[in-house]
């Protein structure tokens, strides 16, 4: 645990100094000291510093180091948000604002109930209506039907939508529910899954549908009806290149991007350059030119990554989460509930699945989906959404530790 | 119940960590495969924008002639003409309209190749930033020869050092003149822009009959003989050849090349043991070491004996580009061992030398070549290449003349593949001279003169 939290706190201060140099540097970089972009960097360490303190003072257990790698995730896209545009940045730190507060409340629930009781139903309806909102009010960025604006503030009901999702989905699966229950629960998915379809949201649909089969597999260990399911999504995959064109564009492109450059491929072509043109230690900070990859502050952030970071910082990037779905996935083993476990596992899936999908679709593994890197890219709606993600995991760590603590007083042993 | 939960996490937790080593696996994969590829295309924004915040290195010929260079911030190509658009394929353009070195090599040209570090410590020092020099392989000397060879029609001819796989010289006309690119930035032009030596495609004719011959050899088919009679009906449709040969064999067939026996060889081979050694050499396989961007040559497996007998003299669907021939010689001169193409000689960034040309091997279609190598020797000394040989010297050759398919009127691409056989001078040519007729008459003798002037200069 000693051990935890010095791994916790090295990375905390390496988080610090990256971004007040980083900053420090793009500061500089225009010829003529740049204060604004100083203060930016000044601001960004202090809110995580202070965050960083509040939490763990007022969660005593809750896991550092799954913190902290947040914060240098985050980090790292206000750096390249900075570099990009500075407007962008600036309502980034905004949102980086907002959504802690929001993981805040996020841990003080989640460590106070048992699992929402009935109240999930209310979630379902919520969950569904904003996607629906979305899908017959929402305006299409990129293909996808999926921003709504209400009142100069635009956002994006998915990612709302999602972590909802994510809580319903453990709910139904912490123990055998009625039949009643099971049918509504199967509604709700199929429900969310053709909407998302409708709303030419591929990214999403991927991520439900993926984050439905696992969240089943987990909390019902049968092993045939998930492979099941899977044949069932990779058929309707398959049937969906014959009848979405969207979707047999993108398979498309993604097979030979290069010959459709100049309009369909010009997105992933410039992506590819980008990762390549930065090598295997990156052009530096400030020193690209990712202002010709299309979308580069939020879908594309990744090939930005690259090509001022470099490939192994890029690999790195990669490493970070996994090292963060490691986290997830322990926390949930020691889970006190069956709920608890599945809601932490689902997080940590939802989190998971969506970095691969993007990070695969922009360096050409898979084909592409519109969809945000989570914690780097820029956008309100997906920053908070991760955040209160990453508030639903502490908020479960923090009860383990509770229950740990309790464990070595009861044993007659101190905690320190 | 929690126990079996656990277990699930587990197995999922293994999932993940398959899922995102595969990603780490692939990234670095294909960074390091295609990476190269992906950069240096004349799409990329990069390249243009880099011309104006980096003061560009020059670029020289292997005899340290400059042929394109920056000075007072302005990029300047050399005054001569002639030379000028004699290597205008090779250096391409400033626009990005072509493969280019410009763009090719764009990485070292405008310090891509530098190491973050010290383009920061140029950032805040504020020097200007300086990209490095590069050397290229060819001459540009015996570049000029080589298209002066081509005379007024269009073709291509590649010249290199077979032991190396140096470049030495890669003509294509017609060509263009990087001075003015006008006529091209409003999207004119027909086909000037187009390296026909690198990707053109062409059918190969009679030269791919060496790849008949490789295959009858690793079969162990060198005793076939055939009777030519001027023709000879396979499938019911009549393949002609131009002369009639009476009985003849393998080196027989090569040396005067003999339609009538490699179109009953096809039978007697098999279209798959053809397929496999036409692999070996390079055929269907996209060459992505080196430093050339190179179409990709085809020969098409048909079970229709018509359309085997004709594949196997290299028309049917066969397709080849002057570069990839030029290699196929090479690799029979250097005994089975095809060198990588190479253009890049040298970066050199101020006073250090950052690279250095190392020859790789493309591929080892054969283990032993001396069959092969007598028969193209027999083939210039008494045989449809006799145009090509220079006294003191010993050439080794093979013809070409390729029909164009759906074209009765017009006459036949002219090929010529050869090398040198000789430790000091080791290079091999190809010639293509598009419409100019019979390879014996029309492209042995441009082979001849580049050939001459080569070794004049001593290659
Ligand atoms: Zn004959």
């Amino acid at each position: 645990m000693i051990l935890e939290r010095r791994g916790a706190g090295a990375l905390l201060t390496f988080t610090v100094l990256f971004t007040l140099s980083a900053c420090g540097l793009l500061a500089f970089s225009g010829g003529a000291f740049d204060i604004g972009v100083a203060a930016y960097g000044l601001g960004a360490a202090l809110l995580l510093i202070l965050t960083y303190g509040i939490f763990s003072v007022v969660f005593r257990h809750i896991d550092r180091l799954t913190l902290v790698l947040c914060f240098f995730l985050v980090s790292i896209g206000l750096v390249l948000l900075v570099r990009l545009d500075m407007e962008v940045a600036l309502k980034q730190l905004i949102m980086l604002a907002i959504g802690i507060g929001l993981m805040f409340a996020t841990i003080a629930v989640i460590k106070a109930v048992k699992d929402f009781g009935k109240l999930n139903y209310v979630f379902m309806i919520a969950s569904f209506g904003l996607l629906a909102f979305a899908y017959l009010f929402g305006d299409a960025v990129g293909g996808a039907r999926n921003w709504v604006s209400i009142g100069g503030v635009s956002f994006q009901p998915s990612e709302i939508s999602k972590v909802l999702f994510v809580v319903i989905s453990a709910y139904f699966f912490a123990k055998k529910r009625h039949k009643f229950a099971s049918v509504m629960y199967a509604l709700y998915v199929g429900a969310c899954v053709i909407l998302l379809v409708l709303s030419n949201d591929l990214g999403a649909v991927l991520l439900y549908a993926a984050t439905f089969l696992i969240v089943f597999f987990a909390g019902t260990g049968r092993t045939g009806l998930t492979l099941l399911g899977v044949g069932v999504a990779g058929a309707g995959a398959v049937a969906s290149y014959y009848i979405v064109p969207h979707v047999k564009t993108r398979v498309m492109i993604w097979r030979d991007p290069w010959i459709y450059y100049h309009n369909q491929g010009y997105q992933i072509v410039q992506g590819l350059m980008a990762i390549a043109a930065g090598g295997a230690f990156g052009a530096g900070l400030g020193l690209g030119y990712p202002e010709a990859i299309p979308v580069n502050t939020s879908d594309y952030i990744y090939a930005v990554i690259c090509e001022e970071f470099g490939i192994i910082f890029g690999i790195i990037v990669i490493l970070l989460y996994l090292v963060f779905i490691v986290r997830g996935m322990i926390i949930a083993r020691n889970a006190t509930s069956r709920f608890d476990a599945l809601l932490v596992f689902g997080a940590t899936c939802m989190l998971s699945l969506q970095s691969f999908i993007i990070i695969a679709g922009v360096i050409k593994l898979i084909p592409l989906t519109g969809i945000t890197l989570p914690f780097i890219s820029a956008g309100g709606s997906s920053l908070i959404a991760c955040l209160v993600l990453v508030g639903i995991i502490e908020g479960v760590a923090v009860k383990n530790g509770k229950r740990d603590e309790k464990d070595v007083v009861d044993a007659g042993g101190e905690v320190i | 119940m929690k126990n079996v939960l656990r277990r699930n996490i587990n197995v999922l937790l293994v999932v993940f960590i398959i899922l995102f080593v595969a990603l780490i696996g692939y990234l670095w994969f294909v960074t390091s495969t295609y990476g190269e590829r992906w950069f240096v295309t004349p799409y990329n924004p990069r390249i243009q924008n880099m011309q104006t915040t980096v003061n560009a290195g020059d670029i020289y010929d292997r005899a340290g002639r400059a042929l394109l260079y920056t000075k007072g911030g302005e990029r300047e190509y050399i005054s001569d003409k002639g030379r000028r658009t004699a290597v205008s394929h090779i250096v391409g353009d400033g626009f990005g309209l072509t493969y280019g070195a410009q763009t090719n090599f764009a990485k070292y040209l405008y310090g891509f190749d530098k190491n973050a570090f010290s383009r920061i410590e140029d950032l805040v020092s504020g020097n200007e930033r300086q990209g490095s020099d590069i050397v290229l392989t060819i001459d540009a000397k015996l570049s000029e020869a080589a298209l002066d060879a081509l005379g007024d029609n269009r073709g291509a001819i590649v010249v290199m050092n077979y032991e190396t796989g140096e470049i030495l010289a890669s003509v294509s006309s017609p060509n263009f003149d990087p001075k003015d690119m006008s006529l091209f930035l409003d999207g004119g032009g027909e086909s000037e822009l187009v390296n026909r030596a690198f990707v053109g495609l062409y059918p190969p004719g009679s030269i791919f009959k060496l790849v008949t011959a490789a295959a009858m050899i690793e079969n162990d088919l060198t005793d076939f003989t055939a009777n030519c009679e001027g023709s000879v009906v396979i499938g019911g449709q009549e393949i002609a050849c131009w002369d009639v040969h009476g009985d003849i064999d393998l080196a027989g067939a090569i040396s005067h090349s003999c339609n009538v026996y490699f179109a009953k060889a096809a039978d007697v081979v098999g279209v798959r043991e053809i397929n496999e050694t036409a692999q070996a050499f390079l055929f269907n396989k996209q060459l992505l070491t080196g430093d050339v961007i190179m179409g990709t040559s085809v020969y098409e497996m048909t079970t229709d004996e018509t359309n085997a007998a004709w594949s196997a003299i290299g028309q049917y669907h066969d397709l080849i580009t002057p570069l990839h021939a030029c290699m196929i010689a090479a690799g029979i001169a250097n005994d089975g061992v095809m060198m990588a193409p190479k253009l890049l000689l040298e970066v050199v960034d101020g006073e250090t030398v950052t690279y250095t040309l190392k020859p790789t091997t493309a591929a080892t279609p054969m283990d032993d070549t001396s069959l092969l190598k007598q028969m193209m020797l027999d083939c210039v000394q008494n045989g449809t290449g006799s145009n090509a040989a220079i006294d003191g010297y010993i050439i080794g050759g093979k013809t070409g003349t390729a029909e164009i398919a759906g074209d009765e009127e017009n006459a036949e691409h002219a090929w010529f593949i050869g090398f040198v056989q000789d430790e000091q001078h080791p290079i091999a040519i190809a010639v293509i001279i598009e419409r100019a007729g019979s390879g014996g008459s029309n492209a042995a003798p441009a082979a001849r003169k580049v050939l001459a002037a080569a070794l004049d200069i001593g290659y």
